[in-house]
């Protein structure tokens, strides 16, 4: 299994409000890039693969067990892995 | 350069005020300076060069103390309320710069300045109105030891100007507390490197502007096509859009989790409870209206109302991130009732809270490790998460109390004072300011940006290391920790890009690619800039900075970080990975890439190449 943390802003541009965005948990067999984990992920309740089609989505921020990538959602995961999207992590 | 003369964008003349003798008188801005240096901290650092001689202190009448508009201020491109400070700063005792959103940029343009230039120092305390052109200097004596907040509801009341902007100093800048600060628009600070102890130490309490004078615009349909796309565009960016979401505490979580949120001085990066700081739920347990700056739509300040116990019924202004992690994680406090409680303190009494947070860590961190009892601290017993004895500490820092008078001094000054093991565990750059309020240690990009910095605070505050800038040449950005130079590379393009903001008169926030920054810009004032004259003159902006601190004392040796920022990371995703052996290499190719020699002296080609008479 990845799990994925959809952080806020980002999980209300999926049309999901409430604080602390989501969680969920998808299976995959070895290394697969994360827009094709959400590509895939046809049982989670908010559609996740809006992320994949450009605009917002594509510049969210990945991190992968808590190291940010600069892959966005190019980065590789595999199972075990913890993935969350941010909006931006920033200084500020 | 452009050839072109400038048309629109400025009001014209600076209103210089000489506190010594009482007068005040316009000056006619000069407008070739204004092609090479726009306004706001470019102008301003312009400005010290050529007024504030080696000699001259921070707290001295010959030091100047600026507020600077931009050419954008007071238009109809985002977050054009801006302004900016420029003064020698009394914790580096170099060049400070800091600036503030709000509407009192946007102000000194209605009251028909391009900006004020103060000098000398009164013979009483004073405020200075500036009403429709018209200036006076008044006895301040019914607003002395008011708030930041109680002083600009009195002024703009007493004066009958309830649409006024008042940029003020609160208890801590009367007492020039080394890091006090100036508030302007209640929920807005002018921050870095004690500009407001330098308006302490000048006795001005306040400026109130108000006015209804019209920026000139060159071409008006053009310029409102640029504006109208620079609006739409800023609320796309990740940064706009994510700000106007759930304000820069938004920012809270996705530092708790990747490591860069700083927790207890830097003892640990583990903050469980980051979900409820976080901008999203922050807002969500709280009461919140919008307080919009000048023309903006990102709309990401907000007035909020504590709806629990603690301090339940507590309306203050939502703090930004780094109220957020300063009051929050970084002294040990897990409630954040609690935290915007301390928040409000500290901007009452007006106080740079980088610096006073990370003082307040220290002197923690000392007496948890019993290097410091009681009988140091005025009876406080300074252990981590204890709220009751901070806001008894922060009243004691603004007015200069006991314990509190050492604490004044800011991290660094605290720290040698104090001795050897406050000097190892303190979190501060180039010997003398503390940074921003983030676990640096993750983020090396951003550390060097502000090691290097000639400003105070960060050599043109750039958003991220993370962040993708195409218009820069920055399509992927450099990986963390394997490639420092890459970094340096990558701080050095985005240094010129946001020194532009803080000349243009604009809002980083609110930031958008340089083509459309740059269309703006030419519409407003007639000038046919290209991106390259932008990035040029955000290089030539950082230039003069350096040579004005070259002057008063800058050493090589000054760019860099304390101990224990150069430390490994003790926990978290960014477990003992320190940036001791790269951040020189860094730094210096960061001067490479200015211009500059290996000890960080621009060379007399980059001086003659960027035009900066000396």
């Amino acid at each position: 299994m990845v799990g994925v943390h959809v952080y806020q802003p980002v999980a209300s541009y999926l049309g999901y409000e409430k604080p602390g965005g989501f969680r969920f948990e998808v299976p995959v067999e070895g290394v697969v890039r994360l827009a094709d984990v959400l590509a895939a992920c046809e049982r989670c309740d908010v559609d996740v693969s809006k992320l994949i089609s450009g605009g917002y989505g594509a510049s969210c921020m990945v991190a992968v067990n808590r190291a940010l990538s600069t892959q966005g959602l190019q980065t590789e995961v595999r199972d075990g892995d913890e993935v969350s999207v941010f909006g931006l992590v920033s200084g500020g | 350069m452009s050839e072109a003369q400038i048309r629109g964008g400025y009001m014209g003349k600076l209103l210089r005020v000489n506190l010594s003798t009482g007068e005040a008188v316009d000056e006619p801005l000069d407008m070739e300076k204004a092609k090479l240096y726009l306004g706001g901290s470019a102008m301003g650092g312009r400005i010290l060069l050529e007024e504030v001689p080696a000699e001259v202190g921070a707290y001295d009448e010959g030091n100047r103390l600026m507020f600077l508009a931009g050419p954008f201020s007071g238009t109809a491109v985002p977050g054009s309320g801006t302004y900016t400070v420029v003064t020698k700063g009394p914790l580096t005792n170099q060049a400070a710069t800091a600036q503030a959103n709000g509407w009192f940029g946007a102000r000194i343009k209605a009251a028909g300045y391009d900006g004020i230039i103060v000098q000398g120092i009164s013979p009483k305390w004073v405020y200075l109105v500036i009403n429709e052109g018209v200036v006076e200097i008044r006895d301040a004596g019914d607003v002395m030891g008011m708030d930041t907040q109680e002083t600009q509801a009195h002024l703009t009341e007493a004066l009958g100007l309830p649409k006024a902007s008042v940029a003020c100093i609160g208890p801590a800048g009367e007492k020039m507390v080394r890091f006090a600060n100036i508030s302007s628009d209640y929920a807005h600070f002018a921050s870095t490197n004690g500009i407001g102890a330098v308006m302490g130490s000048k006795r001005l309490k306040a400026i109130v502007a108000h006015g209804t004078a019209k920026v000139p615009v060159y071409d008006d349909v053009r310029f409102k096509e640029a504006a109208k796309a620079w609006q739409k565009g800023c609320q796309e960016t990740i940064m706009g859009s994510t700000v106007s979401a759930v304000g820069t505490g938004g920012f809270l979580s996705p530092a708790a989790v990747t490591g860069w949120l700083p927790v207890k001085n830097y003892t640990t990066t583990v903050f469980d409870e980051h979900p409820q700081y976080n901008g999203d739920a922050l807002r969500a347990s709280t009461g919140s209206t919008r307080t919009p700056c000048h023309a903006c739509p990102l709309h990401h300040s907000t007035r909020l109302e504590v709806l629990t116990e603690p301090y339940k019924g507590l309306v203050t202004d939502e703090p930004e991130y780094e109220g957020l992690a300063g009051f929050g994680a970084n002294i040990g406090v897990t409630n954040v009732n609690e935290t915007l409680k301390l928040c409000d303190v500290n901007d009452r009494m007006g106080m740079d809270l980088k610096e006073c947070t990370f003082v307040i860590s220290l002197v923690m961190e000392l007496y948890e490790a019993g290097v410091l009892t009681k009988d140091d601290t005025d009876g406080l017993e300074l252990t981590w998460g204890n709220t009751e004895a901070v806001l008894a500490l922060l009243p004691k820092i603004a007015h200069r109390e006991g314990f509190g008078d050492l604490l004044a001094e800011g991290v660094y000054r605290t720290a040698q004072k104090i001795g050897p093991e406050a000097l190892k565990r303190a979190i501060y750059i180039r010997e003398g300011i503390a940074p921003h309020v983030h676990d640096v240690r993750g983020m090396w990009g951003y550390l060097m940006g502000q090691v290097v910095s000639n400003f105070g605070s960060i050599e043109g505050f750039s958003p991220s290391d993370m962040l993708p800038e195409a218009d820069i040449g920055l399509e992927t950005p450099p990986e963390r920790f394997t490639d420092p130079l890459g970094l340096a590379d990558a701080q050095s393009k985005r240094a010129r890009k946001y020194a532009f903001v803080d000349a243009a008169g604009t809002c980083f926030f609110t930031t958008v690619a340089l083509p459309g920054m740059v269309e703006a810009l030419n519409a407003l004032t007639g000038l046919d800039l290209t991106d390259g004259d932008i990035l040029e003159g955000g290089w030539r902006h950082i230039t003069t900075l350096k040579l004005f601190n070259i002057r008063h004392g800058f050493k090589r040796e000054q760019d860099t970080a304390s101990p224990r920022i150069l430390e490994a990371n003790p926990d978290g995703p960014n477990v003992g990975i320190s940036v001791a052996k790269d951040l020189a290499s860094m730094v210096e190719r960061y001067y490479m890439n200015m211009g500059w020699d290996a000890e960080g002296r621009p060379t007399q080609g980059t001086i003659d190449s960027l035009g900066i008479a000396v």
